[in-house]
């Protein structure tokens, strides 16, 4: 090739390139777009902007290239078909062709020409993002990541596209089927290909972990260059191929022949990185398949418990030196021949003795078979000595293949990648995860992961020579030397070490040592609180108590420690355990910077408070330490005290441009709970292994987030519905043993499981007693395994009942009932000369199966909602615990329920049950009518108030007379990308009503057991809803719709709105008639006339049109009730 | 230099022979190319140029071989084709500063004072910042014939390079292209303007379906038409009759007939007198009378130029 030649070419490609007006267009969109959506949310302009967004220093060029890279290939497969085109239009490739270059030359030059202009391109958008960088944002600042992305991610993508384009231009020779091809190939990359071999055909590279730690460096290295190697010899494979394929004689009659030979050589290096970029991941399959039969061969042999164990630790680099004495002890009633030791499988034994002497050993994996007897009950000591590197594949095997490599944080572009280990020199961290030390009980059972022993040890662990660094681990700290000792105060599931160049603060509240490690440089938080010191103590024990009370427990180890750990460090929540492993007993990793954490922008928070506070008619908070206390308070019960998490979901670019509701819970990694239950006492059950989990779950649940309490009764199904409903078919026997259940799901199903029990022993003896009793059991065999059976048998002592005549059943039950509620009023009642208030309704179970109810009455007028009452509500319900009710099956009941103050709410939870909502609430108009009864529970009930009516006919939205008529059947791109398993009904979309019918579900629709409607945006009257039914007795009827409550006048959209109606046609004897109907706003809910009609016997039918009375208004389609009057014509 | 076509042959996909067992010797000087639509002239130069191979037989320039030295053989080339456009947004200075840069011109400095010179030459330096498909079509022209030469190549090819072009245009392009013929190169000028060549070839060749009909200098073409060229007065009733027998060159209307000249064997019949032929009176005489072609050959050229794209 001729330097000359293609300097020559590329600098006239890129003179033509820069003064064409498609590119300029196209630059100048680019950057505008790139611009806005990096000031929108990166820069602190706005204050938009997600502090995961912008915590780490990488996270501002990444997104800039991010988005260049995107737009940058569209255009360039533009570029690709015209510059080929353009030359063979205009008769100029002649002039040019007949130049003595070579063919090399003109396609390189012409490539390096485009290449050159893109980079320029490329480079005046990273100028403008280090500008917002450095001028408007919060995020720390970091050149490298500049130069880097641009080199890696960018150029590696264009050339592939170039490469890709020009050789399909050459072989369709048609410039718009080049790019609709191309086109298609970006489409079908952004919205499906990324996902695929975890991002081995994304030549974007979207899907690979891609981020900087600011400790560790970038956190994917290999396998992120790797797999860009294999783009960027691709393409320039395909560029070879290209330049033979150019349609001009090359200077050498075989010369093509040399030049495919080279574009298959370099294609073939290129292909070869994708393979051991693929292959990356298949080793890990391998690995994780491997471990997992490991765990499996030794799961039915008698294993030992492990008492105590001193673990003696060193570390070259990134290797590990380690001695650990253990004490077991066979608690088996029988001898056993081998002792059972788990050890990752990359750390080699050394030495394993006992009592001086060498004990014969197999290694198998992550399993040692030590040949060594013990008798039942005997113990036994050993010394092991081990080094090695650790291989993080024996982590995590019980989590799915699809969870497990899902490297995207909710919906976030940016990928942090995932680490569950780090042996390295600026940084160490273990857990017991990756069992770098030994164990008797494996930690994980891949094949049944509730099937898990615990084992409290008391261990001690010595670290030798850190250099410097500072090491952190549980029990109590000593420093000897340059030797650093903690040893445990109580017996621990497992011991952690992190080694880090940390910087230390700490504060003792209620005598627990609170200490937080953060890496150096990044405390980015002090200096947001330059008021609260003084006071801090004092307000951390007022969280800490107030947290207690509710969760009915003392924090049960000496220190709390919160250590941050780089970006990558990643955990699950499993169900089995009840936690994540960023939460061990006594320490807390949080994410570098907090990065994904939320209510992490503690600068960004107290300036929003104090912005609220100003535009606060009746007056704020004005002390800046209240400002920062309240931040601090935000930041804990989001980050620790929540078991739930909001995450944003899905693929970034279909949620980008469909108005789907992408979000969803997520267990939150960092809840403490689990260090006041699941770390702190275990339950075992061999035939219900669950059962620990479960009153785990059980005892730490307390009044769900008002709020969301409040809004899943509107919003659709939620994950405890879905549980609810899974449950209507399978048992949770079948439900512990499916991998198909997401992990939300089954948690809410364990809730519901855990409810459930309790309500059943709720409904014999009272919650206060249940609640003392589970406290004291919890007290007395802290930090110990107890068997189920003893559990039970101080139950049956205190209680005279045992729980195993329930449990069997609620174990394997397959069916759940469904509740039928109706004639739900309130009397007034005078007792003792007080006035008193009777609730009664009634309640029919038409299955087969018994259930649960529970009956909670608000009382003194007290109106629920989002706004301000949450926590009101919270406290009536600690004072007034609901009332559990058992509804036999095929039963007819009634309930009164005996209030002192006025009642204004009724809420029926039902449990595990058909009825959706499961919440059926009631809201009491003003007691009118008196009583003398004084009876309160449950009571036979009369058949009479559910049988039918024909002077009574009401048509739901679920029943069969009644249909939707649509008349657009096209499909939106949201559809395309539907989930197949997607659920029937929906969240009300508020911000974008759909445009087809709708099935919603809420406690303010109408219906027996499904509380539904049909609803739609408003449209031309195309689309229609029908009610039909069959008169019997001829007369007059007065007609009724059932007006929901409409969402909009509850929440966001108060104030004045303009009045919006519905319009009915209701056909009758003569004729049809329009009757529109006011809804929204402040319209009267409830049933509401459309008015009085004579109707013979036969059929007849009400419809609603989608028309409305205003553009975007909800059109809402539930039930119809035909009232007979008269029968005077 | 010289270049000599050894057995030349192409045939088209489809089975169009364009060339036929072309053989032929060019010297240096200004060579003309001459034929009817189709003869098969640009073909012939597309190979010349290589941008399309033979099917059969070479050409040489000096002892450089087609089909092995084609790096040799483009970089003494000079190519200004029949429909030459300009790329969009490249200014008049830029369009020969990017031929000047391919031709092997290296040096921004150097290659800068040839360009000048060149636009001098040409008469386009007035225009140098212009954009180039903004010039008027004889100043594209001068620019394409400016391009092809800048660099000094040693065979220059010319394709139909004045159709369209205005009298004036014409000739300032013919004595650009005299002007260079004065040099040891070789200036291959393929045309159907018989003006163009009688007015700057020493030499020419004839081509017709894909064959070489005639090769030598236009007097001795023109010799073969002499005595056969006439100049008739005719009534207009005469000159419908006349119009059916001979190919008639040129009609100027007089008072009470027409005069007009035609191309035949003998006259007998009306007022005639013979006159001095020259090239394009001796292009139709060969074509109707020697090769017996008749020059409506439009429907085939069509055809056969729809091949060739």
């Amino acid at each position: 090739m001729n330097i000359h030649n293609i300097s020559t070419i590329s600098r006239y490609e890129t003179k033509l390139l820069r003064r064409s007006w498609l590119f300029r267009i196209f630059a100048v969109l680019s950057l505008l777009i790139i611009v806005f959506f990096q000031i929108s949310l990166q820069s602190n302009i706005f204050g938009w902007y997600r502090w995961s967004m912008i915590a780490m220093p990488s996270s501002i060029p990444f997104v800039n290239i991010y988005l260049f890279n995107i737009a940058q290939s569209i255009i360039a497969i533009f570029l690709a078909g015209s510059f080929l085109k353009r030359d063979q239009k205009l008769d100029t490739a002649e002039v040019i062709y007949v130049r003595p270059m070579s063919n090399a030359d003109y396609i390189v030059g012409k490539t390096w020409g485009i290449i050159r202009v893109f980079v320029s391109l490329n480079i005046i958008a990273l100028v403008i993002a280090g500008f917002i960088h450095v001028f408007a944002s919060d995020s720390p600042f970091a050149f490298f990541p500049y130069i880097f992305y641009l080199l890696t991610l960018s150029i590696p993508s264009l050339v592939f596209i170039l490469g890709l384009s020009f050789v399909l231009m050459s072989l369709v020779r048609n410039q718009a089927v080049t790019f609709i091809i191309m086109l298609g190939f970006i489409g079908g990359t952004l919205l499906y290909l990324g996902g695929v071999e975890q991002g081995t055909f994304d030549f974007f590279a979207l899907t690979v972990p891609n981020m900087f730690s600011e400790v560790l460096g970038h956190t994917n290295l290999t396998p992120y260059l790797t797999q860009r190697f294999t783009f960027l010899f691709v393409g320039m494979g395909l560029l070879s191929f290209t330049i033979a394929m150019v349609n001009r004689l090359p200077l050498h009659p075989r010369k093509n022949i040399l030049l495919n030979g080279v574009g298959c050589i370099i294609t073939i290096v290129g292909l070869g990185c994708g393979y051991l970029y693929y292959s990356t991941y298949h080793h890990i399959d391998n690995q994780r398949h491997l471990y997992s039969e490991k765990y499996q061969k030794y799961n039915t042999s008698d294993k030992v418990n492990l008492l105590n164990e001193n673990i003696t630790y060193s570390q070259n680099s990134k290797e590990i030196m380690v001695t650990a004495e253990l004490t077991v002890q066979n608690r088996n009633h029988k001898t056993i021949n081998t002792v059972l030791l788990y050890l990752n499988p990359s750390l080699k034994v050394e030495k394993l003795t006992s009592k001086g002497e060498d004990v014969s050993f197999e290694r198998d994996a992550q399993v040692i078979v030590a040949d060594y007897k013990l008798r039942p009950y005997e113990i036994a000591e050993f010394q092991i000595s081990y080094k090695g590197t650790i291989d993080e594949n024996i982590c995590y095997l019980d989590i799915t293949d699809e969870e497990y490599y899902d490297t995207q944080n909710g919906n976030s572009i940016l990928r942090f990648g995932k680490n569950y280990a780090y042996v390295l020199d600026k940084f160490t961290l273990l857990t017991p995860e990756c069992l770098w030390y030994p164990t008797t009980f494996p930690p994980v059972n891949p094949e049944a992961p509730y099937n898990i022993r615990k084992n409290f040890t008391t261990f001690s662990l010595k670290v030798y020579n850190p250099e410097e660094r500072t090491v952190l681990s549980q029990g109590t700290f000593s420093q000897t030397g340059d030797t650093t000792s903690f040893a445990s105060v109580d017996p621990l599931l497992g011991i952690s070490l992190a080694i880090g160049d940390y910087e230390k603060k700490s504060i003792t509240v209620d005598s627990v040592q609170i200490e937080l490690y953060n890496f150096k440089g990044h405390d980015y938080f002090s200096k947001e609180f330059p008021n609260v010191s003084d006071t801090l103590a004092d307000f951390l024990l007022d969280i800490k108590t107030e947290y207690e009370m509710r969760k009915g427990r003392k924090y049960p180890f000496p220190k709390f420690v919160l250590a941050e750990t780089p970006v990558s460090y990643a955990g699950y929540v499993r169900n089995w355990k009840g936690n994540s492993e960023q939460l061990q007993p006594e320490i807390v990793f949080l994410p570098e910077l907090a990065a994904t954490l939320p209510r992490s922008d503690f600068k960004a928070s107290i300036k929003r408070m104090k912005e609220w506070s100003r535009n606060d008619p009746r007056g704020g908070m004005t002390e800046d330490v209240n400002f920062e206390m309240n931040t601090i308070r935000d930041f804990i019960r989001s980050v620790f005290q929540s078991e739930e998490t909001y995450q944003e979901e899905g693929n970034s670019f279909v949620n980008m441009f469909t108005s789907g509701w992408s979000g969803t819970s997520k267990l939150n990694k960092y809840d403490i709970s689990s260090m006041y239950f699941n770390y702190a006492n275990s339950i075992y059950s061999q035939d219900f292994p669950i059962i620990d989990i479960v009153i785990n779950t059980m005892l730490k649940q307390e009044e769900s987030n008002p709020m969301r309490r409040w809004w899943r009764m509107f919003s659709g199904m939620g994950d405890s519905q879905r549980a609810s409903a899974y449950l209507n078919g399978k048992s949770f026997e079948q439900a512990v043993l499916d991998n198909s259940l997401s992990t939300e799901v089954f948690y809410e199903m364990m809730k519901l499981k855990g409810l459930y029990l309790r309500n059943y022993i709720t409904s014999r003896i009272s919650s206060e007693d249940f609640t003392k009793f589970m406290s004291d059991f919890s007290k007395k065999y802290k930090f110990q395994e107890v068997n189920f059976t003893r559990l039970n048998n101080e139950f049956i002592r205190k209680f005279h009942f045992n729980l195993m005549d329930f449990i069997p059943s609620w174990y394997t039950i397959n069916t759940t009932p469904l509740f039928i509620v109706k004639r739900i009023d309130a009397d007034e009642v005078t007792i003792d000369e007080y006035t008193k208030y009777m609730v009664h309704f009634q309640v029919y179970n038409p299955t087969n199966v018994d259930g649960i109810i529970s009956v909670n009455v608000e009382q003194g007028g007290f109106r629920s909602g989002p706004r301000g009452g949450g926590r009101g509500r919270a406290a009536q319900m600690e004072a007034n615990p609901p009332k559990n009710f058992v509804i036999g099956a095929r039963s007819y009941k009634q309930i009164k329920i005996l209030c002192d103050d006025r009642p204004s709410n009724l809420t029926i939870n039902t449990n595990i049950a058909q009825n959706l909502p499961s919440d059926i609430m009631y809201n009491f108009p003003k007691v009118t009518t008196t009583t003398t009864d004084t009876t309160t529970g449950i009571f036979e009930g009369s058949s009479a108030a559910f049988a039918f009516n024909p002077k009574e006919i009401i048509v739901d939205n679920e029943d069969k007379g009644f249909r939707v008529i649509e008349s657009n059947q096209k499909n939106t791109l949201q559809s395309l990308f539907k989930k197949e398993d997607e659920d029937k009904y929906k969240n009300l979309n508020f911000w974008s009503p759909p445009s087809k019918w709708t099935a919603t579900v809420g406690t303010n629709y109408y219906g027996d057991y499904i509380n539904s409607a049909m609803y739609k945006k408003s449209g031309s009257g195309n689309n229609q809803a029908e009610w039909n039914t069959q008169i019997q007795i001829p007369g007059f009827y007065e007609v009724f719709v059932y007006n929901s409550a409409n969402m909009d006048r509850m929440m966001w959209r108060q104030g004045e709105q303009p009045k919006k109606y519905q319009y009915y046609i209701v056909k009758h004897d003569d004729g049809e008639e329009e009757v529109s109907i006011e809804t929204g706003g402040r319209s009267p809910s409830g049933w509401v006339s459309l008015g009085s009609f004579y109707f013979s016997k036969g059929d007849t039918k009400v419809t609603l049109s989608d028309k409305g009375s205003e553009p975007r208004q909800f059109i809402i389609a539930d039930a119809i009730k035909w009232v007979y009057t008269s029968n005077n014509k | 230099m010289r270049i000599k076509i050894v057995n030349l042959n192409k045939v088209y996909p489809g089975g169009k022979k364009a060339l036929k067992d072309l053989n032929l010797e060019i010297e240096p000087g200004m060579f003309g190319l001459l034929g009817p639509n189709g003869a098969g002239k640009t073909t012939l130069m597309r190979i010349m140029t290589l941008l399309q191979s033979s099917t059969s037989g070479t050409i040489f320039f000096d002892d450089y071989d087609i089909a092995k030295d084609r790096k040799a053989i483009r970089s003494m080339l000079g190519y200004l084709p029949q429909d030459f456009r300009f790329f969009e947004k490249l200014k008049t200075w830029e369009f020969l500063d990017y031929g000047a840069g391919l031709a092997g011109i290296k040096g921004k400095q150097h290659r800068g004072e040839v360009v000048d010179e060149m636009l001098r030459k040409v008469g386009l330096f007035e225009v140098r910042d212009r954009w180039a498909n903004k010039l008027s079509g004889g100043m594209k022209r001068r620019l394409g014939i400016a391009q092809a030469i800048i660099g000094n190549p040693k065979v220059i090819i010319v394709d139909e390079p004045t159709t369209g072009l205005d009298p004036e245009e014409r000739i300032r392009f013919r004595n650009i292209l005299s002007d260079i013929s004065d040099k040891d190169s070789i200036i291959i000028l393929s045309t159907h303007i018989v003006g163009d060549i009688s007015s700057t070839c020493k030499k020419l060749a004839l081509l017709n379906r894909g064959e070489l009909k005639f090769e030598g200098s236009p007097d001795e073409m023109i010799d073969l038409a002499r005595g056969k060229v006439w100049e008739i007065f005719v009534t207009d009733q005469e000159y419908e009759d006349i119009k059916e027998k001979y190919p008639i060159i040129s009609t100027i209307p007089t008072d009470g007939g027409l005069e007009i000249q035609v191309v035949a064997e003998n006259i007998e019949e009306y007022s005639h007198k013979a006159i001095e032929p020259n090239l394009e009176h001796a292009y139709v005489y060969y074509m109707d009378y020697l090769l017996k072609d008749k020059m409506n050959m439009q429907v085939e050229a069509i055809q056969e130029n729809e091949l060739f794209k």
